[in-house]
């Protein structure tokens, strides 16, 4: 969705359910994923999404300006925070689980799995904060801008989270003998 | 050049799609492990669509009652670090403080209660998420993320304020990892959990990486190492552990799921009587049959053993495996309260059988024992489909004579009613008789509903609105049915239809003002109902 057609709905969304709904139908899916990635369990997934557009509902007249996507990844992320406050680190997902139980599919049969998994579970090792700004931008497809108005920062500040997790991600890739990376990758 | 500026071009060109080759040498490195991420990263998961119609119909319906509360929830729950979500330490931190802030001001009562933990015998010991203790003998509370742990010779049922109920075998220990209304999830630690799962909620329990979830059953979980043993006593259940796809597993059948390879694979039979912890099983049937629960095989499943229904641990308990001997061939029945062990007693010299019941397929299982039949020569399985059977009339086969004897009944059918017993013989005559066992054989698991998904695009254009849709499922549409809405997509009117048999259509709505805003859905009609909708499509 266009960024004009997004503030023009959300506006319209202040009065009119049916904007609402139009937002929801383009946007759901997308929470719904985000909050897959980071809890383990698709009965969790559905009461956290559903309290996002609870929420969102009960203070989108407050809401004045900035992505409603963004805004929406805001809540969500705040859902997924509650979550862990009340259950602890331990029971929220590792990435790499929560994709294959709800894909489905049985990854065994890929000939890459063995590759997959490893790739993801040096994801997993990496801080928290590095994790986040990877998922965020790259699985989630979170802009920058996005990222920003998310987790109350700033883009220039994003852009930095952003670059330097992938750098710390690229080193571990490369010890782990996944990936190995020039030494001009490396900065002084 | 700094790194703000090389951060700048590598998500610009990682967000662009620039290959490694293609990149700036120091940003090439980069690029390829965002490769690797993106391919290594499961593909985003889709909502079930039901679901998501589900709850935008509830959130059209309250839209103005939750417009009304205007709470700014986004800007009072996100972290107040300016580090936000990157400091998910921080927040555990402050979330601890908050806690300890609350106990302060609010008093020590936590959260409410989300359950009445009843200690049967003996006491439980029930562990809060920050480690605080309690011992509970007679009833006591349990909150969400609680850890309830039964001692030695002690059994314990938590009843959910949404009616679920899991019972807790002795020495087994298991955690309220979350409550809602309308859901209960566990988390098995160790041992033996018993699940009555009350209807129309969802209810799951976890050992490991192993979930099992049911909606309106009663399932056993047993942990196994790292896998589990799940009977299923009445309804369905699904097994799943991350990368599989569930399992259903049908009344009357063993899930049993064990580690394998780094992964786990699962074996589906019929619930194997010598696997059965009896003591266990009439425990949790005689409190459902109390409290008037439907108990499928459970009911067939166990006759009263000689050691009772006291857990292990209790002082003076049998370890053997139970079976209900009764020599002058009355039918077992089932007491309805837990009772105290008793011992049935054989007069020495005297010829006696029992007999029990394994699974209930069909097939059906059954295996006896007999006592002092060494003048047997041989043994008739008898049956019969109403009273209870007997020698010549009801026998279906005969066996050679041994102290024990299993058999395997493949000529029953679904829905059947059957009385079960064995005769020993010697020279034509009846030795004695085991008593009977009245089976009902569970129809078949009812075929999955069809489902549907359907996608609709809308294209207002100078002649009307056209609507394109496509569907995916499993479902046989007999009739679209387009519907329109003129006041919001929660005032939906029956408008057109078109006819079904392919997997989507079009149609061109003319009577549109530019001036006003439509809205417009397609229902998949399939056996004379709507079974589904797709998203809905304005013309503004």
């Amino acid at each position: 969705m266009e960024p004009e057609e997004e503030a023009r709905l959300t506006e319209q969304a202040k009065t009119d359910p049916g904007a609402f709904g139009a937002l929801y139908d383009e946007y759901m899916p997308s929470v719904y994923a985000f909050i897959m990635r980071r809890v383990s369990n698709r009965e969790l997934a559905e009461d956290l999404t559903s309290q996002v557009f609870e929420k969102a509902l009960k203070s989108i007249k407050s809401l004045k300006g900035g992505s409603f996507r963004g805004w929406l990844f805001k809540i969500a992320g705040n859902a997924v925070i509650d979550q862990y406050r009340s259950k602890g680190r331990q029971q929220t997902s590792s990435l790499a689980e929560a994709g294959e139980v709800t894909n489905g599919k049985t990854s065994h049969a890929v000939d890459e799995v063995d590759n997959r998994i490893a790739v993801m579970s040096l994801l997993d090792k990496l801080p928290e904060g590095h994790r986040t700004a990877l998922v965020m931008h790259f699985l989630d497809g979170m802009t920058v801008d996005e990222m920003a108005q998310a987790t109350d920062s700033t883009p220039n500040a994003c852009y930095m989270k952003v670059y330097r997790a992938t750098k710390a991600f690229a080193e571990l890739l490369e010890q782990h003998g996944i990936k190995r990376i020039d030494d001009y990758v490396r900065e002084a | 050049m700094s790194e703000k500026r090389n951060a700048k071009i590598f998500i610009e060109a990682a967000d662009a799609g620039v290959q490694p080759s293609q990149a700036a040498p120091q940003i090439a490195g980069l690029i390829e492990a965002v490769g690797l991420l993106k391919q290594a990263a499961p593909a985003p998961v889709k909502p079930d669509p039901a679901f998501a119609a589900s709850l935008k119909t509830n959130l059209i319906a309250r839209y103005d009652e939750l417009t009304a509360a205007d709470e700014a929830v986004a800007t009072t729950k996100a972290p107040s670090s300016r580090r936000g979500w990157f400091a998910l330490t921080a927040a555990a931190a402050a979330a601890a403080i908050i806690v300890a802030l609350v106990v302060v001001f609010v008093g020590p009562s936590g959260p409410p209660p989300v359950a009445t933990l009843k200690v049967f015998v003996g006491k439980a010991t029930v562990v809060e998420e920050g480690g605080a203790r309690h011992q509970v003998t007679g009833t006591g509370q349990v909150r969400e993320h609680d850890t309830v742990a039964m001692a030695g010779g002690s059994r314990g049922q938590l009843t959910f304020k949404n009616r679920n109920i899991t019972r807790l075998e002795a020495g087994s220990s298991a955690r309220v990892g979350y409550y809602a209304y309308n859901a209960v999830a566990m988390e098995l630690v160790s041992g033996k959990a018993y699940n009555r799962v009350a209807q129309g909620t969802r209810y799951s329990i976890a050992h490991g990486k192993v979930t099992v979830s049911a909606v309106g059953t009663a399932f056993d979980v047993e942990a196994a190492g790292k896998g589990l043993n799940s009977p299923v006593f009445e309804g369905t259940v699904s097994v799943v552990w991350p990368g599989a796809e569930p399992t259903v597993v049908p009344q009357g059948f063993t899930a049993s799921v064990t580690p394998n390879d780094g992964g786990f694979s699962i074996k589906v039979s019929p619930i194997d009587i010598a696997t059965l912890d009896f003591s266990w099983l009439a425990f949790n049937r005689d409190l459902d049959r109390k409290a008037r629960f439907p108990l499928g095989v459970l009911d067939l499943l166990a006759p009263t053993p000689p050691g009772g229904t006291q857990p292990p641990g209790t002082p003076g308990q049998p370890t053997t495996t139970p079976t209900g001997s009764n020599s002058a061939g009355k039918t077992s029945t089932s007491p309805t309260t837990p009772t105290t062990p008793t011992t049935p007693t054989t007069p020495q010299g005297q010829s006696s059988a029992s007999l029990s019941l394994g699974a209930v397929g069909p097939p059906v299982y059954i295996k006896w024992q007999g006592s002092n039949v060494q003048a047997a020569d041989s043994v008739a399985v008898l049956r019969s489909a109403g009273g209870t059977p007997t020698y010549p009339a009801n026998s279906i086969t005969q066996a050679a004579p041994s102290a024990s004897g299993s058999y395997r009944d493949p000529n029953v059918q679904p829905g059947g009613h059957y009385t079960y017993a064995v005769a020993y013989l010697a020279g034509g005559k009846v030795l004695t008789v085991s008593n009977p066992v009245a089976v009902t054989v569970p129809a078949p698991a009812p075929p999955p509903p069809p489902t549907i998904n359907i996608s609709l695009d809308g294209n207002a254009a100078s002649d009307g609105m056209h609507l394109k849709w496509g569907s995916s499922g499993t479902a046989t549409v007999d009739k679209w049915a387009i519907q329109r809405s003129d006041g919001g997509p929660g005032s939906w009117y029956d408008y057109d239809s078109v006819g079904g048999g392919s997997a989507g259509g079009s149609y061109l709505d003319p009577k549109v003002d530019p001036k006003f805003t439509y809205y417009w859905r397609v229902g998949a009609a399939s056996g004379g109902r709507i079974i589904g909708y797709s998203n809905a499509v304005t013309n503004h």
